[in-house]
């Protein structure tokens, strides 16, 4: 009983063990076993946490590596903002001649099922810009919540999105889920969307 | 090129947050995670990775798991034990039975366990608090905490002893 009570100060505070410590313990096939049976313990509720409906409550921004970020004409980012948004962008760089289809339409519901966040939110207030540029969506924005749109730095028209834009949510709200966007910065100031 | 790239960006779409789930299930590392899952992305584009035409989205998933067991097999036991993976090289939730072992397991605990193990046991293995931060929660000694957690242990692998698998 003792070794397990070590076992557990150990799996807690690894760092305050030496490597040989932790490999002598670990040798002892009947602690290897307990502590396996730790790792599937918190796998299993790990597993009971999956199988429970959820829903994403934050913005979640990707990290991305160097390289990947090298790579012209790919995507950047996914975000996914309250059951209601799901989009992913990309970033056209210099150079890249090819003209990308742009398309702004009414999202079909069933399009993408099992993909896509559920939501409660009327499918008819959702619109889906595809590969569309941010300045295409901005002017849709100022022309549906009457606001001026300025930009400050002239690239980030072209910045490239994919995302769903809930109709019935306050602008304020688009703008903080496009500020998702690792590349993107924009503000709300006095009925002016400004676009750094 | 531009086919290949809505493809592409199409698989994005629907997979991305599959690929970055097992990930981040297989890793217990959100950046690494993010990593692997990036850098797929990144050899498609590149073209150094090539998918099938059946069932792209299968083998995107396998290539992820893939390569979060090779991250996992230069991990040291240190670095192992300070995320709580295990230290046997298969990925302990690949098949479906270990799955459901491992399910069954946790309802078991919850069926048999006194309920003050069952507690001490969920606050560490679920919510993953400390063993102090037990002892305060439930107003007890943190010498009960490893009494509970080594009973629980105890039983679980009386039951279900890894090793058979």
């Amino acid at each position: 009983m003792k070794d397990i009570e070590q076992l557990l100060k150990m799996t807690e505070r690894p760092q305050d063990y030496t490597d040989e410590e932790l490999q002598k313990l670990m040798s002892d096939p009947e602690m290897r076993e307990y502590y396996e049976l730790m790792v599937s313990a918190e796998a299993g509720f790990a597993l009971r946490k999956d199988e429970a409906p959820k829903a994403e409550k934050r913005p979640m921004i990707l990290s991305l590596g160097n390289r990947f970020m090298r790579i012209a004409a790919m995507f950047i980012g996914v975000l996914m903002l309250s059951g209601i948004a799901f989009a992913a962008y990309r970033l056209v760089v210099g150079g890249d001649s090819e003209s990308p289809t742009q398309e702004v339409r009414t999202a079909n519901p069933t399009q993408q099922a099992g993909t896509l966040q559920q939501t409660q939110t009327d499918p008819n207030s959702i619109r889906t810009f595809e590969n569309a540029e941010l300045q295409q969506i901005l002017q849709e924005l100022s022309d549906y919540y009457h606001v001026s749109v300025e930009y400050r730095n002239e690239q980030s028209r072209h910045i490239r999105l994919y995302t769903k834009w809930d109709t019935a949510a306050p602008l304020q709200q688009i703008i903080e889920l496009l500020n998702g966007f690792e590349k993107v910065s924009v503000r709300l100031i006095d009925n002016q969307i400004i676009a750094e | 090129m531009s086919d290949v790239k809505t493809d592409i960006e199409q698989l994005y779409i629907d997979c991305y947050q599959r690929m970055l789930n097992m990930a981040r299930w297989m890793l217990k590392n959100d950046d690494e995670a993010s990593d692997t899952v990036s850098d797929v992305f990144a050899r498609l584009a590149e073209g150094s990775l090539v998918l099938p035409e059946e069932r792209p989205e299968g083998y995107l998933m396998v290539t992820v798991r893939n390569r979060c067991l090779d991250r996992i097999r230069i991990l040291t036991i240190r670095e192992r034990m300070e995320r709580r993976l295990s230290l046997s090289d298969n990925d302990p939730t690949s098949s479906e039975s270990e799955r459901e072992r491992i399910a069954e397991m946790i309802d078991y605990a919850e069926r048999t366990f006194s309920k003050q193990t069952w507690r001490v046991f969920q606050l560490r293995f679920d919510e993953e608090l400390l063993y102090r931060e037990i002892a305060e929660r439930l107003g007890i000694s943190e010498v009960s905490v490893y009494k509970h957690l080594t009973e629980a242990l105890r039983l679980l692998k009386e039951k279900f002893n890894p090793t058979r698998r």
